[in-house]
C-alpha cells in the first residue's frame, strides 16, 4: 500500500537523535546488568523477555496496522517501543529500589506502603515514558505534528515499557514465586497481557502522548496555553495510573476492572477526538481535489465505510486501489504541503486510476 | 514514495545541531533522565527518614505497636521487614509484631538465651522478666557474644501484649553496664501493643 510515510527517525543533524541513541544504549546496559545481577539462574529472565518480546511484536503490529490514514515510519515506531522498553524500563530497573526507599522516607513507611505504588509508579514511569514521546517530537524527521501522532507514539512507548515490566514480573513469579516457566507465562499473559490491556501503560502513555501531539499541532496558539494543555494530558494519565495503583476499592480483580474503566473511557475519548480532528483536516484538504468527492470522504472516514464502499463498487479491487490513492494524496498534501512533489506524485497516481483530476492551485 | 525526504520537510521541521530547539531539547531530555538516574539515588542517600507518629506523638512501628524514643534517637532506615533506629553509634532493630506463639515473653527468648549462655566465652546477664509501663509482659537480657566480629554487645527483648509478640534487638557497647542499655530499657518500657490495628490501617 502506498500510504505515505514520514521520513523516519535518524537525523544526524539533530542532537535529540543522538541523545536518544545514547540513552537507549545506556538503558539496555542498565536493564541487562541490573536484572542479570539479581539472579544466578537467568532461565526465567530469558524466557520472560523472549515471550513478552513476541507479545510486543504482535500488539505493536496491531497498533501499526490500525492507523487509519498515515502510516508512520517503522523506524520511529521501533524507536518508540525501544524507548519504553530500555530507556524507561532500564532507568526504572536501575533506581526502582532507591525510589521506593526515598518515598518511604518522605511519606513515612506506613503511608508509603499503602499509597507508594499510586504515587511512585506514575512519578517515574509516566515521566520517563512521556520523555520518549517528547524526544520523538523534537526529532524533525519523525513529524510528530498531530494529536493522533502523539497518541500513536505514546501507545508504542507504553507498549515498550509494558514488555519490560511484564518480563520483570513474570521472572519474579518464576524466581521468587516458585512458578514453573509455563505457569508464570500463562498466568501473566492472562492477567497482564489480556485482562489489564485496556488499562495499561499503552493507554496511559497514549493519553499523555496526545498532549505532546496537541502542543505540536497548535503552533499558532500561545505557548503557555499549549504547555498547560500538554501538562493537563500528562496529569490525567498520571492520575489514572495512580488511581489504578491506589488502595481505593481494593485490589481484587473485579475492583481492578472497575478502576480501569475511567482509563479506558478517557483513552477512547482522546482516540475519537484525534481521529475526528485528523479526518476533518483531511476533508478540508480534499476540497482542493476533484478526484475526492464528499461521498469518497465519507467512505474513507472509517475502515468499515471503506469496505462497504468497495463492496458496492462494480470493480472491488479498483475501488480499493482508488481509496488507497486518495488517502495517499491527502496524507502527502497534509504532511508535505499541497504543492510538494509528493502531493503532485500522489495526485498523478490518483489521476491515473480515476482518469480525471483538476486540483485547485492552492499552496502551503 | 518519491522525492528526497529532507527537502520535503517543512521549514519548521528543519533543525540541526546548533539550532536552539535541538540543543535545548536534547539538554532537557538528558537532564530529566539524569534527575532519575543520579538525582533519585542522591536524594535517597542524603535524606533522613522520619518515623510516623500517632495522635499522642508516639512512634508507630506497625499497625499494632507504638513506642517512645529518648532524646537523640532517630530512624535510620525502614522497609517492609524491619525498622532500624539509631542514636548515631548503636542500633535498635525492630521487626513488626506477630501473633504470640508462646505464653510469656521469657519463653520467647529462652531458646536463644540458652544457646548464648551455654558458651563460656560469652558474657550474658540473667534473663529477667518485667512489666512494661503499659502493663505488657516483657523479658530481656544483655550479651557480649564472643564470636560477633563487631565486638559490640547486644540487648534482646520480647514483649507480649494482647496476643501479639514484639521482639526488638539493640546492638550496643561491649560494656554491658554502659548507659546505652538504660536507653534500650526505657524504649522497651514504653512499648504498647494494641488489641486492634490502628484506625485507617
Amino acid at each position: 500500500m502506498s500510504v505515505p510515510t514520514t521520513p523516519g527517525f535518524f537525523e544526524r543533524r539533530s542532537l535529540v537523535t543522538w541523545a536518544t541513541i545514547v540513552l537507549m544504549a545506556l538503558g539496555v546496559y542498565w536493564e541487562v546488568t541490573t536484572e542479570t545481577d539479581k539472579w544466578t539462574d537467568t532461565t526465567g529472565l530469558v524466557a520472560s523477555a523472549v515471550f513478552w518480546l513476541i507479545y510486543g511484536v504482535l500488539v505493536g503490529w496491531l497498533i501499526y496496522k490500525l492507523q487509519l490514514f498515515e502510516h508512520r515510519p517503522v523506524t520511529a515506531t521501533i524507536v518508540a517501543v525501544a524507548w519504553g522498553a530500555f530507556v524507561a524500563g532500564g532507568i526504572v530497573s536501575l533506581v526502582g529500589q532507591d525510589l521506593q526507599s526515598l518515598f518511604d522516607k518522605v511519606l513515612g513507611f506506613e503511608t508509603s506502603r499503602e499509597w507508594g505504588p499510586a504515587l511512585r509508579a506514575p512519578f517515574i514511569e509516566e515521566t520517563l515514558k512521556l520523555l520518549g514521546v517528547l524526544a520523538l517530537a523534537l526529532i524533525p524527521r519523525v513529524n510528530l505534528s498531530r494529536i493522533a501522532d502523539g497518541l500513536y507514539y505514546g501507545m508504542l512507548v507504553g507498549l515498550g515499557f509494558a514488555i519490560s515490566e511484564n518480563a520483570f514480573f513474570t521472572n519474579e513469579a518464576i524466581n521468587i514465586g516458585g512458578d514453573t516457566v509455563g505457569t508464570a507465562l500463562f498466568e501473566n499473559l492472562l492477567t497482564r497481557g489480556v485482562f489489564a490491556l485496556p488499562f495499561s501503560h499503552i493507554i496511559y502513555t497514549g493519553i499523555a502522548g496526545a498532549g505532546i501531539g496537541y502542543f505540536m499541532s497548535r503552533r499558532g496558539q500561545s505557548i503557555v496555553g499549549r504547555t498547560l494543555a500538554a501538562f493537563g494530558f500528562f496529569a490525567v494519565a498520571f492520575l489514572l495510573h495512580g488511581f489504578n495503583n491506589s488502595p481505593i476499592l481494593g485490589d481484587a480483580e473485579f475492583a481492578l476492572f472497575i478502576k480501569g474503566i475511567p482509563s479506558l473511557a478517557v483513552f477512547l475519548l482522546v482516540l475519537w477526538w484525534a481521529r475526528r480532528e485528523y479526518r476533518d483536516d483531511l476533508a478540508t484538504l480534499a476540497g482542493g481535489y476533484e478526484g475526492i468527492t464528499e461521498d469518497d470522504l465519507e467512505a474513507l472516514s472509517t475502515r468499515r465505510h471503506r469496505r462497504k464502499a468497495a463492496r458496492h463498487a462494480g470493480d472491488h479491487r479498483r475501488a480499493r486501489r482508488i481509496q488507497r490513492a486518495q488517502i495517499d494524496l491527502l496524507v502527502a498534501a497534509d504532511i508535505y504541503g499541497e504543492s510538494s512533489d509528493r502531493a503532485a506524485d500522489a495526485e498523478s497516481g490518483l489521476a491515473a486510476l480515476v482518469g480525471s483530476t483538476a486540483p485547485d492551485d492552492t499552496d502551503d | 514514495m518519491t522525492g528526497p525526504a529532507t527537502s520535503a520537510l517543512r521549514p519548521w521541521q528543519q533543525s540541526a545541531i546548533g539550532d536552539r530547539r535541538s540543543v535545548l531539547g536534547a539538554l532537557a531530555i538528558v537532564l530529566i533522565a539524569a534527575f532519575y538516574v543520579v538525582g533519585v539515588p542522591f536524594l535517597e542517600e542524603n535524606l533522613d527518614a522520619t518515623l510516623e507518629t500517632d495522635e499522642a506523638g508516639r512512634y508507630v512501628i506497625d499497625d499494632y505497636a507504638t513506642l517512645a524514643l529518648p532524646e537523640g534517637w532517630s530512624i535510620e532506615n525502614q522497609n517492609e521487614l524491619l525498622t532500624t533506629l539509631t542514636d548515631g553509634t548503636y542500633q535498635f532493630i525492630v521487626v513488626p509484631t506477630a501473633p504470640a506463639a508462646v505464653a510469656t515473653a521469657a519463653e520467647a527468648l529462652q531458646s536463644v538465651y540458652d544457646t548464648y549462655a551455654a558458651e563460656p566465652a560469652n558474657v550474658v546477664t540473667p534473663l529477667e522478666s518485667f512489666t512494661t509501663d503499659a502493663g505488657a509482659d516483657a523479658a530481656g537480657y544483655r550479651a557480649l557474644v564472643a564470636t560477633d566480629p563487631s565486638g559490640n554487645g547486644l540487648a534482646s527483648y520480647a514483649i507480649i501484649q494482647n496476643g501479639r509478640s514484639f521482639q526488638p534487638l539493640f546492638t550496643g557497647p561491649s560494656d554491658l553496664s554502659d548507659p546505652f542499655y538504660d536507653d534500650a530499657q526505657a524504649i522497651v518500657m514504653s512499648v504498647e501493643i494494641s488489641a486492634e490495628p490502628r484506625s485507617g490501617s
